[in-house]
């Protein structure tokens, strides 16, 4: 009677467990790399929504359909801003175009925010430090930027290269630093890596020197090249380095410590494709599509694949952004950066 | 008749009425273009009590007034030249000019950044060694630098549409004033300017409402001299992931406010439109007025203007493409001189796609928006029909919708509504005539207003029906400005980047996204070598065009 009215009991819980047990298993194996070759056969064609530029997606989409010819693989590219807004506007009215996303933290936030993203553990997340992967699964960092000062080598002297964020104030640069206002990324990052007090106060005192706003990555790194100022304060050595290769007098400074910031590959909720997008994402993350990144030459973010040239990360203190820290948080933090130095 | 009239109305409406609905609809909403939310006018007090937008707005009309003057000046007085006078050299200036066009509005200011910039700029640095003035500074980063900027680019489009009002001129009250003792002056200011009225309203309100609403010059130049104006605002509600459309709509309703009201005061100065009617029974023939030994001097101040505003900034284009970086033209730069952009730019991705894609829709819309401006500016200044002002309203409106909002209103309807356009080059072909509409309207408008009754009353009464006298009288008479506003709407609808890029795929790419793409990637020196080949190629098309209208008459 004893043994019966436990059995009766415990049946159902057991049950539940069992389900639960079944459930977490399938979940774990969908979102930790399982991908159906077969699925992936018929579905045959994928669409990569990305903000880096058309040409470096165009060189990894060829690569990866290379390595897959009997996939075909769309690009559609737009700046990081346009293309959460397509997303979203494609999202409200059930139209799902993207596979998979390749974009900065800023936009792949705010999609996993709008639930437009799934987890997906590739199995190529294990080459790839803590700081460079989301722990829920959503995001893998494909590439990674640093952010430093660079400068004129005709206007600037050897001994006069700033080395720590804190020369930026000395008086000789009034009036004489560039500032990008489209790198909001380069705020936030000093603003976790000095604390956001002390950033603040920071940064107020260094708009003071009368910092010079630009609204254009490009037209920075230009103009710096042309002489137009001698200063340039949050570049992106990456770009420094491919005008430098061209012969432009500029260099970028070694900085106590470099805030950087990664681009995320993450694979869409409602994909049409989900078994290429995650295919995509292992090999961008792959050491094969990491050493295509880096030729492009892009910066790759997986430990033992070496940035070409090496010196853009090696020897040097980088400090990883807490991509998490800024859930939520993008737009109000880029609006301060803004204002903070007196762009609206 | 009435079947052609209805179709071109309902069109006009389905074009404009979307996305100047939604503009109206997401300003007084707390939800995103699409989305069912609360009415509430939240928009208009954060807009309007921000205390901030009032010296933004006043500095928008300063830059915009200044810029709309400037060019109206410049582009006028060329147009006369090129037009009414037999000064040397013309052909060759309306070439030029229209070429300037084509030029992608950030390599143009950035073009004048290097000319005029105190530090490096090419034209300050000549000054100072020429006439030994070291500080000397012409400063771009300012007030005065911002309107010349914008200036250098709308005064195209006031020479191209004033070149149509002269064109269509008869000569007959331009001879009794002469004849009546009247100087040439004394008959250009109370004749000739006269005439051509509602071109003049025409073009100023046009370049009004481009420079106040224009983003190159202010983003640019402006952020760089801390000059704001208030597009800067409208982007700043625009440029966030969870952006606040309902903030930029109550925006853009200052410039709806505006538009209105420069077309009812077009509307008042325009009313007896048979005043202007040069174009008669009687036969025109716009007369070349013979300046003597002053065609010498007229033609030296085109040279020099030409000079100073199309050769400096091409050149300056043709350097960067050629030059690995942006620097200052020097010896030292010119053995770094090489061809490697034009290379790189050939094994870009889609770039004959681009091209292709480019063409296809610059044809088909600059013809789309002409043909059906042509019968609505029928509709609103010959025919009797009320409520024929709110149809020119309607159709210019859209002028007044940030590229932004307009992408997104399509995007909304073409995922919404059953019609399978979206991600083809129909719904970009839509939104490019959606927004070149207002164009091609007060082209139109101001051209049939040039017409007389009289000729289209003699081809009804000689039984021809009203289709026909449209086509066979009407649209030949009309070629001047018809022509113009095409020219204008293919040229510009190439550089047409802020609704594109919302709506393109990799099959539907255009030329601008490329050149936004080559920008973006920090291929200065590439997008200067597309730039370049878009000039050449827009001086073949418009040497042949030339050519052609030669050889059946139409030009000179």
């Amino acid at each position: 009677m004893e043994k019966k009215r436990y059995r009766s009991r415990e049946f159902p819980v057991l049950t539940l467990i069992a389900l639960a047990l079944v459930l977490f298993a399938c979940n774990t194996l969908w979102g930790s790399g399982h991908i159906d070759m077969e699925g992936a056969r018929k579905e045959g064609r994928a669409t990569i929504y990305s903000s880096i530029s058309l040409e470096d997606l165009t060189i990894l989409s060829r690569a990866f359909q290379k390595k897959y010819p009997w996939i075909k693989v769309e690009n559609y590219r737009a700046g990081k801003i346009r293309l959460g807004q397509r997303i979203i506007t494609e999202a409200r009215a059930g139209r799902h175009q993207f596979d998979l996303l390749l974009s900065s933290a800023f936009t792949t936030l705010e999609m996993k925010l709008q639930k437009l993203l799934v987890r997906y553990e590739s199995p190529e997340r294990s080459h790839y430090r803590p700081e460079l992967k989301d722990p829920e699964g959503y995001w893998t960092a494909a590439q990674i930027n640093t952010m430093s000062a660079s400068y004129n080598t005709k206007l600037v002297n050897r001994d006069e290269v700033p080395k720590h964020w804190r020369e930026l104030l000395n008086p000789r640069w009034k009036g004489r630093i560039a500032i990008n206002a489209n790198r909001p990324e380069w705020y936030i990052g000093l603003l976790q890596m000095m604390g956001e007090t002390e950033a603040r106060r920071y940064m107020r005192d260094l708009a003071d020197t009368k910092t010079i706003p630009l609204e254009s990555a490009t037209l920075a790194d230009e103009l710096l090249a042309a002489g137009e100022y001698p200063l340039y304060a949050n570049a992106a050595p990456g770009n420094t380095e491919r005008i430098m290769k061209k012969g432009a007098p500029v260099d970028w400074a070694r900085m106590n410590a470099l805030p950087t910031y990664p681009i995320l590959v993450s694979v869409a909720a409602h994909a049409k494709s989900p078994n290429i997008a995650r295919l995509m994402a292992d090999f961008l993350l792959s050491e094969e599509g990491q050493r295509v990144l880096r030729e492009i030459p892009r910066i790759p973010a997986r430990t033992g694949v070496e940035p070409n040239p090496s010196h853009l990360t090696r020897g040097l203190n980088i400090f990883y952004i807490n991509i998490n820290a800024m859930v939520g948080k993008g737009d109000d933090l880029e609006g301060e950066f803004r204002r903070t130095f007196g762009l609206r | 008749m009435i079947l052609v009239l209805v179709g071109a109305v309902l069109l006009v409406a389905y074009f404009a009425l979307t996305p100047l609905l939604m503009l109206l609809y997401s300003s007084f909403s707390d939800a995103p273009p699409g989305t069912l939310g609360n009415l509430t006018v939240a928009n208009f007090a954060r807009a309007y009590l921000d205390p901030e937008f009032y010296p933004l707005f006043w500095n928008t009309i300063k830059f915009a007034f200044g810029s709309s003057a400037l060019s109206f000046l410049l582009g006028s007085f060329l147009a006369w030249i090129c037009e009414r006078t037999n000064t040397p050299l013309r052909g060759l200036l309306t070439t030029l000019v229209i070429v300037l066009f084509v030029v992608p509005g950030i390599l143009e200011t950035v073009a004048w950044i290097l000319l005029l910039s105190p530090q490096i700029g090419l034209i300050n640095l000549a000054i100072r060694k020429l006439v030994g003035a070291p500080g000397f500074s012409l400063n771009v980063y300012s007030l005065g630098g911002m309107i010349w900027a914008e200036s250098m680019n709308l005064y195209p489009l006031v020479f191209l549409l004033m070149s149509a009002a002269f064109r269509s001129q008869d000569v007959a009250m331009e001879e009794a004033s002469l004849t009546c003792g009247a100087g040439n002056f004394a008959t250009l200011r109370r004749i000739t300017l006269r005439l051509v009225t509602p071109a003049m309203l025409s073009v100023m309100l046009i370049t009004f409402i481009r420079a106040a609403e224009s983003f190159e010059v202010p983003a640019l130049i402006g952020v760089r001299a801390g000059i704001f104006v208030f597009t800067t605002k409208i982007y700043g509600a625009l440029q966030r992931l969870r952006p606040h459309y309902g903030i930029a709509g109550a925006y853009s309703l200052i410039l709806l406010l505006i538009s209105i009201v420069g077309l009812f005061s077009y509307f008042r100065l325009t009313k007896a439109a048979e005043r202007f009617a040069t174009i008669t029974g009687k036969g025109y023939r716009p007369r070349r007025i013979d300046l003597g030994v002053w065609r010498y001097v007229t033609s030296a101040s085109c040279i020099f203007i030409m000079g100073v505003t199309a050769i400096l900034p091409l050149t300056n284009l043709v350097w960067s493409s050629l030059t690995p970086y942006m620097a200052v033209p020097s010896l030292e730069m010119a053995s770094l001189l090489s061809l490697k952009s034009y290379r790189e730019l050939f094994h870009f991705p889609f770039a004959q796609t681009a091209f292709v894609n480019s063409l296809v829709l610059s044809f088909a819309s600059a013809s789309a928006v002409m043909l059906l401006t042509s019968v609505i500016a029928w509709i609103t200044v010959k025919s009797k029909i009320r409520g024929r002002f709110l149809l020119d309203n309607l159709a210019f409106l859209p002028i007044a919708i940030p590229g932004i909002v307009l992408g997104v209103s399509l995007l909304v309807l073409y995922l919404t509504i059953p019609i399978p356009i979206y991600g083809s080059l129909w719904i970009l072909f839509i939104a490019y005539m959606t927004k070149y509409l207002p164009y091609g309207i007060r082209t139109a408008s101001a051209s049939m207003i040039q017409i007389g009754k009289e000729l289209e009353e003699a081809s009804v009464a000689s039984g021809a029906s009203w289709l026909q006298t449209f086509r066979r009288i009407l649209l030949p008479l009309l070629m001047p400005g018809f022509v113009a506003g095409w020219i204008y709407i293919a040229v510009v609808s190439l550089r047409e980047l802020s609704t594109s890029i919302l709506l393109y795929t990799q099959q539907t790419i255009v030329l601008s996204i490329l050149v936004f793409d080559l920008w973006e990637s920090g291929l200065y020196s590439s997008v200067s070598a597309l730039g370049v080949l878009m000039v050449f190629f827009l001086m073949v098309v418009t040497w042949t065009a030339r050519r052609i209208g030669a050889r059946i008459g139409y030009i000179e």
